[in-house]
């Protein structure tokens, strides 16, 4: 055999990486540390997107004699304007990090064992191609299941083409909602959700949304926060936030108000209790959209019990709905990763009626509908709660289907069920569901008894011991894509994420094995394209984008106005006679960006009209407040009394609600692979490389707590050991622990690192969304004495 | 010439941003976990939490702190070796190869910016190709600190020169104020009329850290409102 010197570092760096961090040997090329001692210090610099969260924020790279050695902010792209966040720095050690793999792996003993052996891209190849076959032909349709982290990027809607186009609807795109994604979809039938715009709110109101904390461009929202900051002291904005804990989003707020978590949509409700009955709502909205919600906020949320559900003084509803009503522009936003709850759904569309009763929807200017890419509407996954089925539908034409990534954590369940059928394969990507799921045993039994697993990955994580076949993917530096616009932002953008560097060791970008993949078994996604077909697909894409005339390559920041204003008159700021000079400037600039039409403003009186008035018919309609279809009696009662077996209590002493949060270290999970961001994670409590659990003082008082001591915390499905932080930024009930530690595998900076809280979380789940609740699960502390 | 620093802690959010970018800036090593249980973290810029009054009034203050760059320095004046001293434009600089590592200079800084290299520096594995070529890796038994990235102000002074002119406001910015997505840290020449940093440091919010034990810091910041 015959082994060449490199190849023989990559097959020791892979095996070298499993043996437990005890080799110092990696998966990349060592001729780059000579080039980074001897080299001639060429600097260069690279534009791409960033790919640690869905936010796509541009970044561009500094090269010294083509190695990356720094990852900054793109000053042109919107969404960051030059900025980034921590995991944005971190991103070289994603790249260059040892435990990184350079070539497939094949299992060697059962499932759930780990324990690798390197095979070669072709017998991996082989085998799943030879799976992937009897697909095509039909053999057993639906057997076939694709399991994607949904990054926001071309690649999810490519890949559910490549699930489809073999046959199968199981294609399953895992990624937490939007912002009020799940309160418009039951509202309104409203996906994607409305784009909103904080810089025009004279009230803020956020029901334990964190937007400085969530991968939906924490920069973007740090840097609005900040210019609302420096202007609320010159004009009285008020930021309100509503949570059990003071997130970030809490601490830059004006006032924080303490609740009991899933309670939220009560306090929404109550709020629309007060305004009804001080008659400061939008008549004219109500008159036409409402039909008994009047009837039934009379009936059920009255200040005094709303205030016996949620913790919150009577005093303070009153106020909160006295000044909210009468803001000129109020906005309330709910949603996020932080409040799922079994209420959730419930809360959001509470919320989203109390913005169309403040009719903020109708003008003002808060709220506009996303601005589409001009490519024609994407396919996306669906889910029919009725019939249990997914499939693939047009983006904005869900109906009462909703989109599949809220299910996506509850397949095992769903499997179980018998809702959806046994799969004979599962391809997962860019996720780690052992890892990131409350039903974590649900997992591991249902992906044991799938016959091929095959997992494409850059490191070894929770989930690969579950995989038959690992395949060594490339990160977001060395590979084509477009990142997609976020819809809670009012403008459209699509970064262009191209290698900054070719693919280390053998990793190979997730596009282009499907599309191998694809063409071995019968199916091409791109005819005609060469050695790195995914690249030649993104830029197919981008060839509609010309085609339609619409938006532009990134620019130096000008005002929308200027902008609006530019295009009537014919202009635009670049020109580009052909492809090849837009494509070359896409390059260059790293993204392509339209403002949209500029909602029709009336220039003389400068008032804002949108279209959203008409499309929000049945928010406020009783008949259509979200039921549990699964609830049987329960269904038949009104909303608030089935809700509040949702609402959880401590029930003593030592008993506490554990709730856990997210930083903005580690928003995903992945960033405890990377060991800046392991530091960084505990900025704040100073408790570095570790995980916390945040208790309030007065309970530890009695609990006989100081800070720095250590707790055993017990609940129905483990126990962890973990420091106490006794600070006063978390409410009595709860017991506040940082998610993104407590890894088994994902690199030796994450492995035994910390603890993770949501193994120990109840399998509880919205019965609305099918979402899991990370609110609602009762925990025991006790003291350790040392 | 006085280079300083304001930091408008209305606009700041407390991100991080500047910390994490100041990590990679600068090459400070990562300090694994057991030594950092032992307090050796190394951050250059730290972030301070400040709880003030209690539910329902409660606020808490988020403060990024760099090197306070005193006028009258503690630090400098413990040194028996003169490895940190205050250069002629303010900046209180470090001297790696100088310093014998007694860490008198950590004990007398009221502000504690400065951080002891408990080993040879390493990076963990693969890191170390992350690191930023413009900035030496301290060795092991020295101390360190911020030091407002003057290996920054090198390089435009260069560039200015080659350019045969002036240096500008904001030729020079170091890591942390250039990361700031709110635009919080605001830096520059605090003797410069031009410059907006001397009007900042003028403003009727401007306080400084532990003003009374007469360090004057070169540190501004400019307190929250409300």
């Amino acid at each position: 055999m015959n082994i060449s010197r490199r190849a023989f570092l990559q097959m020791l760096g892979a095996t070298g990486a499993l043996a437990g961090g005890a080799s110092r040997i990696w998966a990349i090329p060592d001729e780059w540390r000579e080039i980074l001692r001897s080299g001639p210090r060429l600097e260069t610099w690279k534009m791409s997107a960033c790919g640690q969260c869905p936010a796509g924020c541009g970044i561009r790279v500094r090269l010294v004699d083509d190695i990356p050695v720094r990852i900054l902010g793109n000053p042109i792209a919107p969404v960051n304007k030059g900025f980034v966040c921590p995991m944005g720095e971190a991103g070289l050690e994603l790249l260059y990090h040892p435990d990184r793999i350079g070539q497939p792996m094949r299992r060697k003993g059962k499932k759930g064992e780990p324990g690798w052996e390197p095979v070669s891209w072709d017998d991996a190849r082989k085998t799943i191609s030879q799976a992937l076959k009897g697909f095509k032909k039909g053999k057993q349709p639906g057997a076939l299941g694709f399991l994607m982290g949904d990054r926001n990027t071309l690649l999810t809607e490519f890949a559910g083409e490549f699930v489809s186009r073999l046959g199968s609807s199981h294609f399953f795109p895992w990624r937490s909602p939007r912002i009020n994604e799940l309160g418009f979809w039951q509202g309104a039938g409203e996906f994607p959700p409305f784009a909103f715009d904080l810089t025009r709110t004279d009230f803020l109101l956020t029901f334990g949304t964190n937007l400085l904390e969530e991968p939906l461009s924490p920069v973007y929202f740090n840097r609005i926060y900040g210019g609302l900051k420096e202007k609320r002291a010159r004009t009285g904005l008020k930021m309100v936030h509503v949570d059990a804990r003071m997130s970030q989003a809490g601490r830059n707020a004006t006032e924080w108000v303490q609740i009991r978590p899933g309670s939220m949509g009560v306090l929404a409700l109550g709020m629309a209790y007060v305004i009804l009955r001080d008659q400061t709502y939008d008549r004219n909205f109500v008159s036409r959209h409402t039909m008994d919600f009047r009837e039934m906020v009379d009936r059920d949320y009255h200040p005094d019990r709303v205030s016996e559900v949620t913790g919150v003084p009577a005093q303070t509803i009153l106020r909160l709905a006295r000044e909210f009503s009468s803001a000129k522009a109020p906005l309330a936003l709910s949603g996020g990763n932080l409040s799922s709850s079994e209420t959730e759904l419930f809360s959001q569309w509470a919320v989203a009626s109390l913005n169309a009763l403040s009719g903020s929807f109708s003008a003002k200017g808060l709220w506009r509908e996303p601005v589409p890419v001009p490519w024609g509407t994407p396919s996306v996954s669906a889910f029919s709660p009725r019939s249990a089925a997914f499939s693939r539908k047009p983006e904005n034409a869900l109906g009462s289907d909703m989109p599949a990534a809220w299910v996506a954590e509850r397949l095992p369940d769903l499997a179980a069920a018998g809702k959806i059928p046994d799969l004979e394969m599962l391809l997962i990507a860019q996720v780690d569901p052992v890892f990131l799921a409350a039903n974590q045993k649900a997992w591991r039994d249902w992906l044991a008894r799938i016959p091929l697993v095959v997992q494409c990955a850059t490191m070894i994580d929770d989930t690969s011991p579950y995989a038959d076949l690992v395949l060594p993917m490339t990160t977001y530096l060395e590979q084509w894509d477009l990142t997609l616009p976020t819809p809670d932002l009012p403008f459209s953008q699509l970064g262009l994420q191209q290698p900054v560097v070719s693919p280390v060791g053998g990793a190979r970008s997730l596009g282009d094995i499907l599309l191998h993949l694809g063409r071995e078994a019968g199916v091409d996604l791109h005819p005609g394209s060469g050695g790195t077909p995914y690249g030649e697909y993104v830029e197919a894409r981008m060839k509609q984008i010309f085609a339609s005339g619409k938006g532009t390559p990134f620019f130096e920041a000008v005002s929308l106005e200027f902008l609006e204003d530019l295009r009537r008159r014919g202009w635009q700021v670049y020109s580009y006679p052909a492809f090849q000079d837009f494509w070359r400037l896409l390059r260059e600039k790293g993204g392509w960006w339209d403002p949209g039409e500029y909602p029709a403003v009336d220039w003389n009186r400068r008032t804002f009209l949108f279209p959203t008035d008409s499309r929000m018919a049945s928010l406020l309609k009783e008949s259509m407040i979200p039921r549990s279809e699964e609830g049987g009696e329960k269904s038949a009662k009104t909303p608030n009394l089935w809700l509040e077996d949702g609402i959880r209590r401590p029930d003593g002493p030592d008993s506490f609600l554990l709730v856990p949060f997210t930083s903005l270290m580690n928003m995903t999970g992945d960033g405890a692979s990377l060991p800046l961001l392991q530091e960084m994670f505990g900025l704040y409590p100073r408790l570095y490389w570790n995980t916390w659990a945040e208790m309030n003082p007065q309970r530890a008082a009695r609990l006989q707590l100081k800070d720095g001591d250590l707790i055993r915390v017990i609940s129905g499905k483990g126990v962890m050991t973990l420091p106490v932080r006794v600070v006063p930024t978390v409410s009595p009930e709860i017991l506040s622990v940082p998610f993104g530690q407590g890894h088994t595998e994902s690199g030796r900076h994450a492995k035994t690192i910390g603890a993770n809280p949501i193994v120990m979380l109840d399998h509880r789940a919205d019965p609305l969304s099918g979402r899991n609740s990370w609110q609602s699960t009762l925990v025991r502390v006790e003291k350790i004495n040392r | 010439m006085k280079w300083g620093m304001v930091i408008d802690l209305q606009k700041c959010t407390g991100c991080g941003e500047c910390a994490a970018a100041c990590k990679l800036e600068n090459n400070v090593a990562i300090v694994e976990p057991r030594e950092s249980e032992m307090g050796r973290t190394m951050l250059w810029m730290d972030m301070l939490t400040i709880y003030e009054g209690e539910y329902p009034r409660l606020r808490v203050r988020q403060i990024p702190r760099p090197c306070m760059h005193c006028d009258h320095p503690p630090c400098t004046k413990v040194c028996p070796v003169r490895a940190t001293y205050m250069n002629e434009e303010g900046i209180v600089a470090q001297i790696y190869p100088q310093c014998i590592g007694c860490r008198y200079c950590m004990a007398a800084c009221p502000y504690t910016v400065k951080s002891f290299n408990w080993y040879k520096p390493s990076f963990p594995p693969g890191m170390d190709r992350a690191t930023n070529p413009d900035v030496s890796v301290r060795p092991v038994g020295v101390v360190e600190k911020c030091t407002f990235c003057i290996h920054r102000l090198q390089m435009a002074k260069e560039q200015a020169k080659f350019e045969a002119r002036d240096l500008r406001e904001g030729d020079f910015q170091p890591a942390c104020a250039d990361s700031c997505p709110t635009g919080a840290i605001v830096f520059g020449d605090l003797e410069n009329r031009d410059h907006q940093v001397n009007h900042l440091a003028h403003s009727p919010r401007a306080e400084k850290l532990l003003e009374d034990l007469g360090t004057e810091p070169k540190v501004i910041y400019l307190k929250e409102v409300d």
